[in-house]
């Protein structure tokens, strides 16, 4: 076993258990400690890209998610937070949300994957460049980007409709 | 060179099972929540998911599934934006981020 699969594994568990954190935190209902754990899971996520190659959408997920995803969720939490009640967790449904999900977990789990294993290469990392994903946009994906920048512009537009509205 | 191949000798089976663990308890916290704000933070969790698997698959099939997972980011930080925008008008209107609490529609 060496360094790279110890970081795997090590990077996979807390990435899992913090994304349990954020659905069912057993110690506190309060939605600050789950933004907190989503934190925790997408830098644990971005470590898995590193892991596989992708140098860029680490970083990417770094500034927007880590950064500005989850700064705007913690503004939303504290500035709602004086009133919030939290009611009683309802634990029929709860279990029945866990065997039903986790059925279908297992489920896709043994039936998606196939048998043999897939074939990939070992010397991705040098192609998993800024260089050629910034290509790859600008030629392949034009059209792609420009709708992604008009969607974030509409989404930016609809935001200040929707909050400032009387 | 050594060093660089073998740094991404684990293979994309197990990426991809992490990433469908990871989307079946974003899917849970989705199904199972009623605090809107946690139901939020579950569809980035499926959201990252999904650009784990991408990744994962673009170790087989080249660089297209990370350029796709950087649209995913774009999209996710637009929803999220929306999402939020929402909920602070319903914070407004119920005085609660509680799903239970918006039953207008409810016969």
């Amino acid at each position: 076993m060496n360094i790279t699969e110890i970081l795997f594994y090590a990077i996979s568990a807390i990435a899992i258990i913090s994304g349990l954190l954020v659905v069912a935190n057993p110690f506190t209902r309060d939605p600050v400690a789950s933004a907190i754990a989503l934190v925790i899971s997408l830098l644990s996520v971005a470590g898995l890209f590193i892991l596989q190659g992708a140098f860029f959408l680490a970083a990417i997920q770094l500034i927007i998610y880590a950064g500005a995803v989850i700064v705007m969720f913690l503004f939303i939490l504290m500035l709602s937070h004086s009133s919030a009640y939290w009611p009683k967790p309802r634990y029929i449904k709860g279990l029945l949300t866990v065997v039903i999900v986790g059925g279908l977990c297992w489920v896709l789990i043994k039936r998606l994957l196939p048998d043999a294993p897939l074939p990939f290469d070992e010397v991705r990392l040098t192609i998993g460049s800024t260089k050629a994903i910034g290509k790859s946009l600008f030629t392949d994906y034009i059209l792609a980007t420009e709708t992604a920048s008009v969607l974030l512009m509409m989404a930016m537009v609809g935001v200040v409709w929707i909050t400032k509205r009387n | 060179m050594d060093n660089q191949t073998k740094l991404i000798m684990i293979a994309p089976e197990k990426y991809i099972i992490i990433s469908t663990i990871l989307f079946c308890t974003g899917l849970a916290g989705v199904v199972g929540r009623t605090n809107i704000l946690i139901m939020l933070m579950s569809i980035e969790l499926m959201l990252n998911a999904g650009n784990l698997a991408l990744v994962a698959f673009s170790q087989i099939h080249g660089l297209d599934g990370q350029v796709l997972a950087f649209f995913v980011i774009s999209l996710a930080a637009a929803e999220v934006a929306v999402g939020l925008a929402l909920v602070t008008e319903m914070f407004k209107l119920k005085k609660s981020s509680q799903t239970d609490d918006l039953k207008e529609l409810k016969m």
